[in-house]
């Protein structure tokens, strides 16, 4: 327990870990919680064995219904991110997701990058876009 | 020093402490300057305006646990029961910072009317931080076990003295001053968990060095609630030494105690003091955000208290001001607690007679 009034910026950063939850977004609140812790274990930040906080703390702090942290459990436990014990709470249990068919798992990428293009923007900076984004969710890859 | 000079002078620091702490409460709407009300952007002039009824509102509305302090502490001194003091000092305590509470959701409701749109900053979004806040991640092994050890020595203690006394004395009277001050122990164990559980919403930029202020915000009152665990820790040796005590010792024991409360409350209400001062100044320097409300609160929440099993806030911001959410854990909890001390009060009085 140390009581210190100086904010160690970096320090704080670096150790923890936040999710972020856009109003704008249309995804629904769960799914974005979801698809944050998602995010953090592809990454290698939530590590196998890390432990998410209890649902309770997480919904007090977002401020939502308990059964929006609920859901948002339920579907990483689902994939088999997480496991969830009762009085134990929650764990990062693997960094791969169950197995899918490959068309399972190209499907929202399709859908994203028909957005993309339907927005107007030009193949080469998709193109640059999308190997951005895979640097920094391939980072905690083997 | 006897138990009645010894609340006289207890209630004498306490008004002390109470100017002081009225009169920092009355600038703290100026805290980050002429430009803002609280955590409102106001426009310039606002203090010169519309602002200054306002704030006069606030520091008016600080004054009324003054109002009903003085004609009840007249009365008790009336009465001649001045231990009474104790109690109202207790309930004082109470009433001034969930009316100060009330007072600050008032005014900055005020003061939003005017607000500076421009400067008025709402957070796209929000952060939260995946770190698990758990009592045992705020607690100091070392203050656990100075507490455990003295309150296993204090029951040792007496239950020897039970067991070697004959005839036994009242085990009503021997072990209820020692059981109360446990009970005591738990509430403010009980507290401890309010602040720790506490939300912690983030604005999404920013979140990191935000999450890092209310962090040292939340440990100051941890530490506060952490001193007063120790101080009421050692307490519990005051009745095995006072029973002990031979009669013509029981006088100077008790006036021992006495002064080392007192010096022991001037002492921790400095420190907190100092520690409360450089606490301001690093909340000082985090820009207020207004945060989404994800929930849509005011729709909620009733009039004081609200019943939203589903909903895991134990306060809520309702139209009218905060609600206390009574579905939650911690209010049943706290009810439990403060119906427990009832009947735990009656029973003592009970076994005394």
């Amino acid at each position: 327990m140390a009581y210190t009034y100086t904010i160690h910026d970096q320090a704080e950063g670096a150790g923890a870990m936040f999710l972020s939850i856009d109003t704008a977004d249309p995804r629904p609140i769960y799914q974005q919680v979801a698809d944050g812790i998602k995010e953090l274990i592809a990454r290698g930040e939530l590590g196998q064995g890390a432990a998410l906080p209890p649902v309770r703390q997480l919904a007090a702090d977002l401020g939502v219904n308990l059964n929006t942290i609920a859901a948002a459990y339920r579907e990483l436990q689902k994939e088999g991110l997480i496991s969830i014990a009762h009085g134990a709470g929650s764990v990062v249990t693997s960094r791969r997701a169950v197995e899918r068919t490959q068309d399972q798992l190209l499907r929202p990428l399709r859908a994203a990058l028909t957005d993309l293009v339907l927005s107007g923007l030009p193949a080469s900076r998709i193109e640059s876009l999308v190997l951005r984004e895979l640097r920094g969710a391939g980072k905690g890859g083997k | 020093m006897t138990i009645g000079e010894f609340s006289v002078a207890l209630y004498a620091i306490f008004w002390i402490v109470r100017i002081n702490g009225f009169v920092r409460r009355s600038r703290e709407p100026l805290m980050r300057g002429a430009e803002w009300f609280f955590d409102v952007p106001v426009p310039a002039g606002f203090y010169a305006g519309a602002g200054r009824a306002i704030l006069r509102r606030y520091r008016l509305r600080l004054l009324v646990p003054f109002a009903i302090d003085v004609p009840i502490a007249a009365a008790i001194f009336a009465w001649g029961n001045v231990a009474m003091l104790n109690a109202l000092i207790v309930a004082l305590s109470v009433a001034i910072h969930a009316g100060h509470a009330i007072a600050v959701d008032r005014a900055e409701r005020e003061a939003r009317r005017f607000e500076d749109r421009h400067r008025a900053v709402p957070s796209a979004g929000l952060g939260v931080s995946l770190a698990t806040r758990r009592v045992r991640d705020y607690s100091h092994p070392a203050i656990e076990a100075l507490v455990a050890l003295l309150a296993v020595v204090t029951f040792a203690w007496l239950a020897a003295r039970y067991l070697g006394s004959s005839p036994r004395p009242d085990a009503g009277y021997l072990f209820g001053t020692p059981v109360l001050l446990l009970y005591l122990q738990a509430g403010m164990l009980y507290a401890k968990w309010v602040a720790i559980e506490w939300r912690m919403p983030l604005p999404r930029e920013g979140a990191a060095r935000y999450r890092a202020v209310r962090e040292i915000a939340r440990k100051h009152l941890l530490a506060l609630i952490d001193w007063s665990r120790v101080v009421a820790a050692v307490s519990f040796l005051y009745w095995p030494m006072v029973v002990s005590a031979a009669p013509e010792e029981h006088a100077a024991v008790v006036g021992l105690w006495l002064v080392l409360w007192t010096v022991a409350g001037i002492g921790g209400t400095v420190w907190a003091e100092i520690r409360r001062k450089r606490l301001k100044a690093v909340l000082a320097r985090t820009r207020p955000v207004r945060l989404p409300d994800l929930l849509g609160q005011p729709a909620l929440a009733g009039w004081l208290v609200c019943f939203q099993p589903g909903i895991p806030l134990l306060v809520l911001k309702g139209a009218r001001g905060y609600s206390l959410n009574i579905a939650h854990r911690l209010s049943l909890l706290g009810g439990a607690y403060l119906a427990g001390f009832a009947a735990l009060l009656w029973l003592i009085r009970f076994a005394g007679h």
